[in-house]
C-alpha cells in the first residue's frame, strides 16, 4: 500500500493545477511540479537547487516573505496575494499558501508553498469593478498594462517627459495622469497646443506680457509658464514649434526662468515639463528641423503610446466604455453591438486611433434608435473597406461617388488617390460635404493634420 | 565599462525595484578596477534607472526586472541582463572574465528593438 502511494505521488504532484514547490531550511528548492513550471516559465531541472527568490522574484522576497514567516513561526498562511516575475519578466499575480515541512521526528526540514496563477481572476475582478482603466485611460492589452506600470514611476521622478504617439492615442490623458500622480498634483495642469499658434502668439501665450508690450496689451497677462507655477506645463504638438521659437523655449527650460513680453523682470519657471508629439522628433533632429539640445531637454523620459491597431484587444473594451458613457448621458439603455458590427470595428484600421473610434461610436449611437448597433449604423469606410466594381467590371479602389471626384480632380494617370489612406480620406470628406472641421472630427485628427494630408494627396 | 548589480545581502537581488543596494563595478578589459557598494536611496524604478544613467552605467546585471521598464532602460542606454543569480561579486567577476552568463543559469540579455531576448549561455 505504501509503495503504491509513493508511486502515485509524482503523478499526483504533476497533475494538479496548482504550482507546488518545497524548500529546505536554506530556501533551496527541493521539488517543483509541472504547474510551477508553467506559471514561472522555469524548468524543473533549472529550479531544483536554486534559492526560491531566484525563481519567483516576488515583490515580497526581500521583505515579508510568506514562506520564511511560516518557517520561522510554524504558522501556515493561506491565499496571500502577491506578484512574481516569470521568465519573460512579466508580472504574474498569484495567490500562495504555505506550510512547514517536518520529518517523522517532528523536526523542521523546510517548507512547502502551493500557488495558483490568478491573472484571470484579477482580470475579471478588474472588469467587474470597472478597473480596466488607469486614470481614465482604458486598456487591458499588454502594451497598456506595461504603460500603466510605468506611469506612476515616471510621475514620481519629476523629470521632463516626452510622450510620442499618433493622433488620438491619448497623449493628453497620459500627461494628465503623470501630473495627477506626481508630487505636483496639488498644483495646476496647464496645456498649450503649440501647433495651433504662430510664434508671436505662442511667445505671449507661454511667457505672458506686460501692459503696453504691444498694441492691445492693456494690462499685464501672466503666461502659461506662470500659470503652471508649482504644477505641470503640458506642451502638446511640440514638434510643430518653429526653429526660431525653439531657441526661446530652450532658454526658458535650460535656465529655469523667462521674461514676459515687454517686461524687464525675470520670472522663475517652477514647472514640471511634459511634452507630446505625433511627429518623429529624432528624424526631425537629423533633418535639422528640431534642435538637438531641446530634444534631449524635453525627452529625459520618453514614453511611446501604441496606436490602436497594435492593441486591438482593447477595442471591445473601449467600445463598451463609450457606449455606456453615451447611454448614461442620454439616459438610454446601452445598446448592444451585433457580431458583424463588432467584427467590422475590430478589423478597421484607425488612423485617428481611440478618438476616431469614439467618434464612430457616437455616430452609431445617434443613428441607432433601437437596442442593437448594426453595420448600417457604422460609416461606410468601416463597413466596406474593399474594392468596388468599376463600370467595366474591373475592380476600382473608389466608390462610385469617390470615382467621380477622383476623375474630376486628378491629373490623368495619377495614382496618388488610389492609396488606401487617400481613398479613406476622400470618403470621409465626401460624407461630410467637404467640411474640414467635421471631417477632422470624424477622423479624430486636427484640422492642421487634415489640411496636411489633403495637400499630400492633392486634394487641395 | 560600468556595470551595476542590485544586491540582497551578498546575492544578486531577486528584483531590481526593491533592492536595498547596488554594487557598481568598473571593468577595464577583463580586469575589475573597482567595486563600490552604494545604498539605493531612491525608491522609484525610473529614479533608480535615472541615477544609474547619471553614473554612466552601461550594463545592469540583475535577477528580475519588470519588462514594462525595459524600453526605458534601453532609452537610458542601459543594457539589461536578467535572470542572473547567486553571489553578486561572483557575477561581476564572471562577467569580467566573460563567463558571467555561463556561471548563472537562465540569464537573458534584452536588446534594442523588439525587446527580444537572446540567450547568452
Amino acid at each position: 500500500m505504501t509503495s503504491d502511494v509513493e508511486e502515485l505521488f509524482p503523478l499526483v504532484f504533476d497533475s494538479i493545477n496548482e504550482g507546488v514547490f518545497t524548500v529546505d531550511d536554506q530556501f533551496r528548492i527541493t521539488s517543483f511540479n509541472r504547474a510551477a513550471e508553467r506559471i514561472t516559465g522555469v524548468r524543473r531541472d533549472d529550479a531544483i537547487g536554486r534559492k526560491c527568490h531566484d525563481i519567483f522574484r516576488a515583490n515580497i522576497c526581500q521583505r515579508g516573505c510568506a514562506l520564511r514567516e511560516t518557517i520561522e513561526s510554524g504558522e501556515p498562511k493561506r491565499d496571500v496575494r502577491i506578484d512574481v516575475l516569470n521568465s519573460d519578466m512579466e508580472v504574474v499575480p498569484i495567490a500562495v499558501s504555505t506550510a512547514v515541512l517536518e520529518d517523522d521526528q517532528g523536526d523542521l526540514v523546510g517548507g512547502v508553498e502551493i500557488f495558483r496563477d490568478i491573472t484571470d481572476v484579477e482580470t475579471l475582478r478588474s472588469e467587474l469593478l470597472g478597473r480596466n482603466t488607469f486614470h481614465d485611460i482604458i486598456g487591458q492589452s499588454r502594451a497598456m498594462r506595461e504603460l500603466f506600470a510605468v506611469i506612476p514611476q515616471v510621475a514620481e521622478s519629476g523629470a521632463a517627459v516626452l510622450i510620442s504617439g499618433q493622433s488620438g492615442t491619448g497623449k493628453e490623458m497620459v500627461a494628465q495622469a503623470i501630473h495627477d500622480l506626481s508630487p505636483r498634483s496639488n498644483g495646476p495642469f496647464v496645456r498649450v497646443n503649440c501647433g495651433a499658434l504662430p510664434d508671436t502668439l505662442l511667445e505671449s501665450e507661454l511667457f505672458g506680457y506686460v501692459k503696453g508690450a504691444f498694441t492691445g496689451a492693456v494690462r499685464d497677462k501672466p503666461g502659461r509658464f506662470e500659470q503652471a507655477r508649482g504644477g505641470t506645463l503640458f506642451l502638446d504638438e511640440i514638434g510643430d514649434v518653429s526653429p526660431a521659437f525653439q531657441v526661446k523655449l530652450l532658454r526658458a527650460i535650460e535656465e529655469g526662468e523667462f521674461q514676459p513680453l515687454g517686461g524687464t523682470a525675470t520670472l522663475e519657471a517652477d514647472i514640471r515639463l511634459v511634452c507630446a508629439t505625433n511627429r518623429d522628433l529624432e528624424q526631425m533632429v537629423e533633418q535639422g528641423t528640431f534642435r538637438e539640445d531641446l530634444y534631449y531637454r524635453v525627452r529625459v523620459i520618453p514614453l511611446v503610446l501604441p496606436p490602436l491597431s497594435e492593441r486591438r484587444k482593447d477595442i471591445p473594451l473601449l467600445i463598451a466604455h463609450f457606449v455606456k458613457l453615451l447611454a448614461t448621458r442620454a439616459g438610454r439603455t446601452p445598446p448592444q453591438l451585433n457580431r458583424k458590427a463588432m467584427r467590422a470595428l475590430y478589423d478597421y484600421e484607425y488612423r485617428g486611433n481611440v478618438r476616431e473610434l469614439r467618434n464612430i461610436i457616437e455616430r452609431a449611437f445617434v443613428l441607432c434608435s433601437g437596442d442593437v448597433i448594426e453595420l448600417q449604423h457604422l460609416p461606410a469606410e468601416v463597413v466596406s473597406p474593399h474594392a468596388y466594381a468599376d463600370h467595366d467590371g474591373q475592380a476600382s479602389p473608389f466608390k462610385p461617388s469617390e470615382r467621380r471626384i477622383a476623375e474630376a480632380i486628378l491629373p490623368r494617370g495619377s495614382r496618388e488617390l488610389e492609396r488606401p489612406e487617400a481613398r479613406r480620406l476622400l470618403a470621409v470628406l465626401e460624407a461630410n460635404g467637404w467640411n474640414r472641421t467635421t471631417t477632422a472630427e470624424a477622423l479624430g485628427i486636427g484640422r492642421t493634420t487634415l489640411w496636411r494630408r489633403m495637400k499630400e494627396y492633392g486634394l487641395i | 565599462l560600468l556595470i551595476a548589480v542590485p544586491v540582497l545581502g551578498d546575492d544578486v537581488a531577486p528584483r531590481f525595484g526593491v533592492a536595498d543596494s547596488f554594487l557598481i563595478a568598473e571593468i577595464e578589459g577583463r580586469r575589475i578596477v573597482q567595486v563600490d557598494r552604494v545604498e539605493a536611496v531612491l525608491r522609484g524604478f525610473v529614479s533608480r534607472l535615472g541615477a544609474l544613467r547619471d553614473l554612466e552605467v552601461e550594463l545592469l546585471l540583475c535577477g528580475g526586472f519588470n519588462r514594462a521598464f525595459l524600453p526605458l532602460a534601453e532609452e537610458f542606454g542601459i543594457r539589461v541582463v536578467t535572470g542572473v543569480a547567486g553571489e553578486a561579486q561572483l557575477a561581476i567577476e564572471g562577467f569580467a572574465i566573460n563567463s558571467a552568463l555561463a556561471s548563472n543559469r537562465g540569464p537573458r540579455e534584452w536588446r534594442r528593438g523588439s525587446n527580444q531576448e537572446e540567450d547568452d549561455r
